[in-house]
């Protein structure tokens, strides 16, 4: 669902508070936090979505990764979850859902967490996710509101996966690219994570469906500052921008461009295909985390120990302000 | 009078087949023109995006729900399908210009920042004196000439040169040569660029 559309439905919906409830749907992040003891606190999460790729197995892992993640970007360890699936029985027989249970099953053990359960339902179109339980320490939970003047801003995956799956799905991707893909959407945030606790950061989110900027723009507008990034700086899938500048560009850019445009400047030279990938929705992302300038060679470092091949420095919190992002062109 | 044109209708079709519709139908016909009717903004600019990409003139005009996008292709619009033909950078120095070598150093990033958006397909690099270290450890270009390499692009590094900057065992992307090899690039690629 588009940032726009979104926003307008939660606006609407009943707001609950409770002295608990440290982290609900007042000020919008990765997931809920409710403490039970002071030195406990339960993440929730749940994410499902349509297959973005056709070999089903990989498309588990995707979905389980994705859901995954937004625990991680809590601060949090992901304990237990529960299977969600909309699947055509009649039309697609059983070995595909086995494949795509597989698939998630493989990955929550992957990231030390068990499936308790699950839940399907008869739909023509399969839909697969999770609905993720972790803990956390309520000290040490890490939101979207936290970035400080000063702090740089650390991506831990490359941009592109919405344009690639696009490609994909109209057969202009080849094998390699379609290999890169699958691999970067179904790696777990929990190494960048890891890297994350051990080092403090001020805050964190992961880079999902509304894209880089519109993930930027929820972190800037929660911690009151403005954000400055340097297009140089971001990095992109292979062919990524190639695609992009053919016209290989998913729907949901426009969706993501319109929600968020009106917060973002522009100066210098940026190439309409890097600004189409600045919107691209991301699936399965990386995480975004705002670091002070005193631990950013530690966590680059303590990121590229976890096998995060590629952290990138993309850009800096300028200063308190409304939100606001200057992307600096060339 | 109308020009003829072909027309393609890609109404009620999903993403990405308004773009691979157009393509499909801009490499098939024989005919100048192209007419695409489409029923979405975004259809219209991606297939505008597709056009401006194969260096084709387009325009599009909407009419009521849709949207009319006519694409004009060049004389040479094979060509436009093919890779382009083989480009050699001889890259002397790690500073691009004259004036300042802060700014030199940056501009040389930006280049090949800007370089590794078209892809690496019939490029060939050559980094020479202070120029090999942008194929080493620590450069600020690295990413970019790692992504080019992937995609096809070849880069060389002097060796002389890297020694000499005793940089042999930090090169980083491509492979170490000499100037025989450079020189018979040089004679052999029709485009050469000296940065």
């Amino acid at each position: 669902m588009g940032p726009g559309a979104l926003a307008e439905i939660l606006d609407h919906l009943p707001k609950f508070e409770h002295p608990d409830l440290l982290v609900g749907c007042g000020v919008p992040d990765d997931a809920g936090v409710y403490r039970l003891r002071p030195d406990l606190a339960l993440v929730q999460t749940v994410d499902f979505f349509t297959p973005v790729v056709d070999d089903p197995y990989t498309f588990g892992q995707i979905a389980a990764a994705n859901a995954l993640s937004d625990i991680y970007a809590m601060g949090g360890t992901p304990l237990t979850a529960l299977n969600l699936v909309a699947y055509p029985l009649c039309t697609l027989g059983v070995a595909p859902l086995q494949e795509i249970l597989r698939g998630g099953g493989d990955k929550v053990a992957e990231a030390g967490a068990v499936i308790v359960g699950g839940h399907s339902i008869q739909d023509d179109e399969p839909k697969y996710g999770l609905a993720v339980t972790g803990i956390v320490h309520p000290d040490q939970i890490v939101t979207n509101a936290g970035a400080q003047p000063g702090d740089w801003l650390v991506l831990t995956k490359p941009l592109g996966t919405g344009v690639l799956a696009t490609a994909l799905k109209g057969g202009l991707l080849d094998p390699e690219g379609e290999r890169l893909l699958g691999e970067t959407m179904s790696a777990l945030n929990a190494g960048a994570a890891r890297a994350m606790r051990q080092v403090g950061v001020d805050a964190c989110t992961d880079i999902t469906g509304f894209g880089l900027l519109g993930h930027l723009r929820e972190m800037a507008c929660n911690s009151g500052v403005d954000l400055e990034i340097d297009i140089t700086a971001v990095p992109y899938l292979p062919q990524a921008r190639k695609l992009a500048r053919q016209g290989v560009i998913p729907a949901g850019t426009s969706n993501n461009k319109e929600y968020v445009t009106p917060y973002v400047e522009w100066t210098g030279a940026v190439s309409p295909a890097e600004q189409d990938l600045l919107f691209d929705p991301q699936t399965s992302g990386g995480l975004l985390m705002a670091v002070p300038e005193a631990k950013k060679e530690l966590l680059l470092a303590a990121l590229r120990q976890e096998g995060i091949r590629r952290p990138s420095v993309i850009g800096w919190v300028v200063g308190y302000g409304a939100g606001r992002i200057m992307i600096r062109g060339i | 009078m109308e020009n003829q044109s072909d027309v393609v209708d890609v109404r009620g079709l999903a993403c990405p087949q308004p773009v691979i519709r157009t393509r499909q139908a801009l490499e098939a016909s024989q005919q100048e023109r192209l007419t695409v009717v489409a029923d979405n903004e975004t259809a219209r600019d991606n297939i505008v995006k597709l056009a401006r990409s194969l260096s084709c003139g387009v325009e599009a005009e909407q009419r009521g729900a849709e949207f009319y996008i006519s694409i004009t292709k060049p004389e040479d619009f094979g060509a436009a399908l093919e890779p382009l033909e083989s480009q050699l950078f001889l890259v002397a120095s790690n500073s691009l210009g004259r004036g300042s070598e802060d700014l030199g150093k940056l501009l040389m990033k930006n280049f090949f920042y800007t370089l590794s958006e078209q892809g690496g397909l019939g490029k060939v690099i050559i980094f020479i004196n202070s120029g090999v270290s942008l194929a080493c450890t620590g450069s600020p270009a690295l990413d970019y000439l790692l992504e080019l390499e992937q995609d096809g692009a070849e880069i060389f590094a002097c060796g002389t040169c890297l020694d000499y900057f005793k940089l042999k065992d930090q090169l980083s992307v491509g492979q170490v040569t000499n100037l025989y090899t450079i020189l018979n690039y040089l004679q052999k690629v029709p485009r050469v660029i000296y940065l």
